[in-house]
């Protein structure tokens, strides 16, 4: 069985795709970065001081604004409400949501990422996992050796969870290393608030503490990783039922975007809470941002993305077991 | 040979992440649901006393839509004409927070000005510039068809409460800066109904510079007359707000003013 997983394994990274990943990655972080220091320095020129207390008041009075303006949905103003409502804990607090450092930012960069970014390279990975065997016609080599087919489906699927992990792994240590360069190295003791609950229209502080940014960190980049298994899972089956990489790739990709953009666009349709790709932002729980769609909830959205995995490998196992393979 | 211990590099790699990303997560999910409070937060610390301002001094604006800018298509409004005015004067670099939040009312601004990361500002400011009462009176008057005197009346005695409350925390704050403080103006001006809004704005400046004069370097700057004979050339598109022209009228009368050097300081040759 190991060697299978280790055989797997190496057919990943040998197929370069984590590469092209990496390169993404690569190109992109700079990107990231960059926008994220014009923005600092652009509102610090603004305001003509880099203190941090008047950058977010500032901020505070800015999301006031935009909550009294009446094109924004109900929801939404919600949601600016309880997140003026954090910040304003920050701010009473004295501890700097953003103090500038490598630790802040892929803090910051894997909440942002980890409903649409994470994904989108987990698809990349996963979506030919099973069916570039078909497209290389190497699918019947594979097969006629003497090892059951569950255990080479097996094998494939843990060589995805083992290459997912390296995935997250590679975005922090790139996103720290590139963004360090900029923000500086320093800050994973810096403490971070966490423990934030939603009730109703109420932020709840009774649970609020401090972490430091390393176990945060730590905490968020796990979460995230559960929820790229889970895409990654998902991808796997599509990986199984589709013969051909483009469209396993297209269907992934489809499914979420739109899964992405459909609770943006409708916050109010409470049925989408039961799609995975709505459960994704994991880490939002961890940070305390409030959630858009009502009544999601850390054991909601894990009990979701756990039971679209485990449907999702029954089917993938089912149908990889049973399918001749004639053509 | 290279290549194959990298690859194994990777795999080795791979595994290790495996595990310590899924106790991260474990971590993180107890912690969620199960919130140590190992580290409590205590309570508000004092915020510190001073904010590193640059030595050009810091700009304040406080109060309601006015001094956010709406109506401005390029999101200035006065606030921000002045504060590019006064960059270009001052020689050292100056800050500036535009505090104001559109719809403001008096109360709100009362209880705005009592955080303490808000009076920390207060206290730095060199210039406070404000506008406030508008929603206060547009809000209890009513509909323009029918205006409620009695409702309108009744509100002004609140305003008066609320703008000496709020006069009085920014002198206790901060005794040095100069307030400047814009009175209302009538949008309804050229509406039939306009007499009687006219006259209840008048009222309440009337009130407005009443209050003012009880403080020390609080100025109150006229903007009844402004927008008096043609409301449409400087209101914007809703009717309520100034335009860009309109903004730049404020910003001719507050400008003649802030150039002024403060009371106390003798002339060093800043009188231009």
């Amino acid at each position: 069985m190991q060697h299978l997983i280790y055989n797997e394994m190496m057919k990943l990274i040998r197929k370069k795709r984590i590469w092209v990943i990496a390169l993404i990655l690569l190109i992109l972080i700079p990107i990231f970065t960059y926008a994220q220091y014009r923005t600092t320095k652009e509102t610090m020129e603004r305001l003509g001081t880099s203190d941090w207390h008047a950058l977010l008041t500032q901020q505070i009075v800015d999301a006031q604004n935009r909550l009294s303006s009446n094109q924004i949905p109900d929801e939404w103003k919600k949601y600016l409400k309880l997140n003026i409502e954090q910040q304003q804990y920050y701010l009473d607090h004295d501890i700097n949501p953003t103090a500038p450092g490598g630790p802040t930012f892929i803090r910051k960069f894997v909440e942002q990422a980890v409903e649409l970014f994470l994904p989108l390279l987990v698809v990349i990975l996963a979506a030919d996992i099973v069916s570039s065997e078909h497209s290389a016609g190497t699918i019947k080599l594979l097969l006629t050796r003497p090892v059951p087919r569950f255990k080479i489906l097996l094998s494939k699927y843990i060589a995805l969870l083992l290459g997912t992990s390296f995935l997250i792994l590679m975005t922090a240590v790139l996103g720290y290393v590139i963004s360090g360069a900029v923000f500086g190295y320093e800050g994973w003791t810096m403490p971070v608030l966490t423990g934030f609950s939603q009730n109703g229209n109420n932020l709840v502080t009774t649970h609020v503490h401090l972490l430091p940014q390393w176990k945060y960190d730590l905490m968020a980049y796990g979460l995230a990783w559960f929820s790229c298994c889970a895409i990654g899972t998902i991808s796997f089956m599509v990986s199984v039922l589709v013969r051909s990489t483009a469209s396993s790739m297209g269907i992934m990709l489809a499914a979420v975007i739109s899964g992405g953009l459909l609770s943006q666009l409708a916050p109010s349709w409470e049925a989408l809470k039961y799609l995975a790709f709505t459960n994704l932002g994991l880490t939002d729980y961890l940070s305390g941002h409030p959630t858009l769609v009502e009544g999601m909830s850390l054991p909601f959205s894990l009990a979701v993305l756990i039971i679209w995995s485990l449907l999702s490998l029954l089917v993938a196992f089912v149908v990889f077991t049973r399918r001749d393979i004639l053509a | 040979m290279v290549k194959k211990s990298l690859w194994n590099t990777i795999y080795f790699l791979s595994v290790c992440s495996f595990l310590f990303l899924a106790l991260g997560c474990a971590w993180g999910i107890r912690d969620i649901l199960q919130p140590s409070g190992s580290e409590s937060v205590k309570a508000s610390s004092k915020p510190n006393e001073t904010l590193p301002v640059p030595a050009g001094g810091l700009l304040l604006g406080l109060g309601d839509s006015l001094t956010r800018g709406i109506g401005d298509p390029g999101g200035q409004g006065y606030f921000g004409i002045v504060k590019t005015q006064l960059t270009l004067r001052e020689k050292e670099p100056m800050s500036s927070v535009n505090l104001a939040v559109s719809g403001l009312t008096s109360d709100e601004l009362r209880r705005q000005i009592k955080q303490p990361h808000i009076q920390n500002l207060l206290k730095n400011a060199k210039w406070i510039v404000m506008t406030i009462g508008s929603n206060d009176l547009f809000q209890s008057s009513g509909s323009l068809k029918k205006i409620d005197v009695a409702a309108a009346e009744k509100s002004r005695l609140q305003y008066q409460q609320n703008l000496t409350d709020i006069l009085t925390e920014i002198r206790t704050c901060n005794p040095k800066a100069t307030v400047y403080l814009f009175d209302i103006y009538n949008p309804f001006g050229d509406l039939p109904e306009a007499n009687l809004a006219s006259r209840l704005v008048t009222a309440w400046n009337n009130t407005i510079s009443q209050t003012a004069v009880q403080f020390d370097r609080v100025i109150v700057i006229p903007t009844f007359d402004l927008f008096a004979m043609d409301p449409g050339k400087y209101l914007y598109s809703d009717h309520f707000h100034p335009n860009h022209l309109g903004y730049e009228r404020m910003v001719e009368r507050l400008w003649q003013v802030i150039q002024d050097p403060p009371k106390e300081e003798t002339t060093d040759g800043q009188t231009k």
